[in-house]
């Protein structure tokens, strides 16, 4: 009895290894893709790991491409960089997860908001003196890389370097054909904006003046409204109280709220970024108000001259007031064995060849002077309107307050269902507004006192 | 007058118990498959542009394509199919080992084990994600198909398992001790008895494995880096960008990701059935 049940055990597991084997040697085979290119390679390449953070089929292609310029020259360099790409959607969680594990890449590129966040949990490589003694420094827009380096709120020392986007504060994209068509012109002015919706706004023909984004990420379109309105030059001021205290936000924000469903598509009250752009690229709407990474599906969509940009309206107060540093680039990791030859893959990948080819798909602006002045960026007329309003010395930029620890659960759990109850008239613009501002200086209290007051 | 009015009666009936009913649950459940069957076969300037299209004209299969090829589709299927039909054929195996001594063999302590089972149940993935990530760094098996193997097993077990001691227990002991009676040892009584009569619930168990391994993401976007090893469902979320979504595109990969669930389905629903029930009332 005793046998056979020992003989059943014997037989179970054989079954079970020889099943584990099959998925095993799949692993491997899946895996042959990179093991060929190790034995082929001379002994004394460095292999540095790059993961992408907003792989997709339009940007992957452009991106392997300038990888692929670096690793050409692998004989003279003895470095080969090994592309890994992950979906935008979910690259955040996939980071933060690496980083927790300690099983980070050697580099890789990131967004504006995650680069506080992984500073303060210790995963970055600081670059100063590398950057220093960079001959390209001087090719850097001093105020992209002063963006990146308020990333570091403490010390503000340099942990990467920008890319693409840096200073790339919103706009209003328009429908250029149909403006001409109605006679319109785009705002100048906050009451020119008001003004200007029921004149391109045709519900019935399911075309609508504005699409507004109410749901995920709607924080950051609203707040660069305010922004805008209240000419604030800083979020908080010395004393700690959030701009968004200001009693003229009230009944802008009002305002702004009823234009919901009046001017705008009921189904705006969801819509992310993605639903926001499709509405104006399948004629749903007249303008909307983004960055320029709009621009890839824009152009995909439209002919030239069908759609254009505009600075956004001034503030009452005759000045505009924009949106700084956002500063998408490139960052060390710390437990990179290999730091010498990641800041090589750095420099390649913020070197003028790599930041025209990407700008060129992207169309947003460059950090580096000498790819301003390319005609590809010069020439573009929705880079024009944005540089002519940058450029005014009038205008006043503001900081996101995203490096406070704290910011990504405020935005989520209080600024986005919190305007969505004010679109749909359950709650009051002022009680919205003080509700946000008593988080957000909450957090910026704690903040401060564990990190002292960020620098200027 | 008494069979029109009877006629009546059973037409209205048909009407209000049948067709109105079933009529709707399969406009609720087919309208979303139109939907995207209708989005994959629309070029992607007729998927935003008015007025909308209800029949794609003219249809193409370019996005299929683009999916497949260009996309990386062909590669994600394979590793979807190998690691989904390795957890499966494992789950089987190891689901029946914990089954056969829970329901063959007398000995203390079954009802606590059943509990444990039953409790891990309650663990959300999301909670194990760090843990579990630290564990195959320790092992070398980031970036690897095993950890998703390993993984999904650890989840799949305890409630397969379960499944599998209720088909098991419902075959009398008899037929074994007679199978033995007529000269087969364990093992045989086990291949040439249990298991053609554990058919449905082999079934049960290895679709439900099969069909969790195939749809899982979130362990799959975490231990794996690499493209060529990715499978269906993080493939899927790269046709998302940051700003834009192929939704041409998308639709047509949703389309290929649910042809090997819904091809399994067909096959296996006359045992699916069965074994659902036979689980239900016995054990």
């Amino acid at each position: 009895m005793k046998r056979s049940i020992l003989r059943f055990v014997a037989v179970m597991t054989a079954l079970v290894m020889a099943a584990t084997v099959t998925a095993c040697s799949s692993g491997k085979q899946s895996q042959g893709g990179a093991e060929p290119n190790t034995q082929t390679a001379p002994k004394k390449t460095v292999e540095i790991t790059y993961w992408h953070e907003d792989a997709s089929p339009e940007k992957t292609p452009v991106m392997q491409e300038i990888i692929k310029w670096f690793n050409d020259k692998e004989a003279q360099t003895g470095i080969k960089i090994k592309y890994e790409g992950f979906p935008s959607s979910n690259a955040y969680e996939k980071f933060s997860v690496a980083i927790a594990g300690g099983s980070t890449p050697d580099i890789s590129g990131v967004w504006d908001s995650w680069i506080t966040d992984f500073i303060l949990q210790g995963a970055l490589l600081k670059i100063d003196d590398r950057f220093e003694k960079w001959d390209d420094k001087a090719q850097f827009d001093p105020k992209a890389i002063k963006a990146f380096r308020k990333k570091d709120v403490a010390a503000q020392e340099l942990y990467g370097l920008p890319f693409i986007s840096s200073n790339n504060g919103s706009v209003l994209w328009y429908r250029a054909d149909r403006f001409k068509q109605y006679g319109v012109n785009p705002p100048e002015t906050w009451d020119d904006f008001f003004n200007l919706l029921p004149k391109i706004n045709f519900p019935d023909k399911k075309e609508y003046a504005f699409a507004m984004r109410g749901g995920k990420g709607s924080a950051k379109q609203m707040l660069v409204m305010l922004y805008s309105y209240s000419g604030a030059e800083s979020f908080f001021n010395d004393e700690g109280t959030a701009f968004l205290r200001d009693p003229a936000l009230v009944p802008f924000l009002e305002k702004y709220a009823s234009i919901f469903n009046k001017y705008t598509s009921e189904s705006d009250l969801t819509s992310s970024n993605k639903e926001m752009i499709a509405a104006f690229g399948g004629g749903f709407a007249n303008m909307y108000q983004h960055n320029l990474g709009s621009l890839i599906d824009n152009t995909s969509k439209f002919k030239d001259g069908q759609f254009m940009t505009a600075a956004l309206p001034k503030s009452p107060k005759g000045y505009r007031t924009m949106e700084s540093g956002s500063v998408n680039g490139f960052v060390v990791y710390k437990n990179t064995k290999n730091p010498n030859e990641a800041w090589e893959v750095m420099k390649h990948l913020t070197s003028k060849d790599s930041t025209a080819k990407w700008q060129k798909l992207v169309g947003e602006l460059p950090p580096r002077l000498d790819v301003q002045q390319m005609d590809q960026v010069k020439n573009a007329p929705h880079i024009k309107s944005l540089l002519a309003a940058m450029n005014d010395p009038t205008t006043k930029f503001i900081d996101n307050p995203t490096f406070l620890p704290e910011y990504k659960t405020i935005e989520s759990q209080i600024l986005e269902p919190g305007f969505q109850s004010v679109l749909t008239g359950k709650k009051a613009a002022k009680d919205y507004l003080n509700e946000a501002a008593k988080e957000l200086e909450a957090s910026y209290k704690n903040f401060t006192q564990k990190f002292g007051k960020p620098k200027k | 007058m008494n069979t029109g009015a009877l006629n009546l009666k059973n037409i209205l009936e048909k009407l209000f118990l049948l067709i109105l009913p079933l009529g709707s649950a399969l406009v609720f459940i087919i309208t979303p498959i139109y939907w995207c069957v209708n989005t994959s076969l629309k070029t992607e300037l007729a998927v935003i542009s008015r007025p909308i299209q209800y029949l794609p004209s003219p249809a193409t299969f370019e996005n299929f394509t683009r999916a497949w090829r260009n996309v990386g589709f062909n590669t994600f299927f394979l590793n979807s199919l190998v690691i989904a039909t390795t957890v499966m054929l494992l789950l089987v195996v190891f689901s029946m080992l914990i089954a056969y001594p829970m329901t063959r063999y007398k000995f203390s302590g079954k009802p606590v084990i059943v509990l444990i089972l039953l409790c891990t149940q309650f663990l959300p993935r999301s909670m194990m994600l760090i843990p579990l990530f630290m564990t195959f760094k320790t092992m070398g098996l980031i970036n690897s198909p095993m950890s998703l193997v390993l993984s999904y097993l650890a989840f799949e077990l305890p409630f397969n398992a379960v499944l599998m001691i209720g088909f098991m227990s419902g075959i009398p002991i008899e037929l074994d001790e007679a199978a033995m009676i007529d000269g087969c040892n364990r093992l045989q009584t086990v291949t040439k008895v249990l298991v053609p009569i554990l058919i449905p619930g082999i079934v049960v168990a290895g679709s439900f494995a099969f069909i969790d391994s195939w749809k899982e993401f979130l362990f799959a976007l975490m231990f794996i880096n690499e493209k060529a090893k990715l499978t269906i469902p993080v493939g899927l979320s790269y046709m998302l960008g940051e700003y834009g979504v192929n939704y041409g595109t998308l639709a047509a990969g949703c389309i290929i990701a649910v042809i090997p669930p819904v091809l399994l389905f067909c096959y296996v629903q006359k045992y699916l059935v069965t074994g659902l029930s036979s689980g239900a009332v016995k054990g």
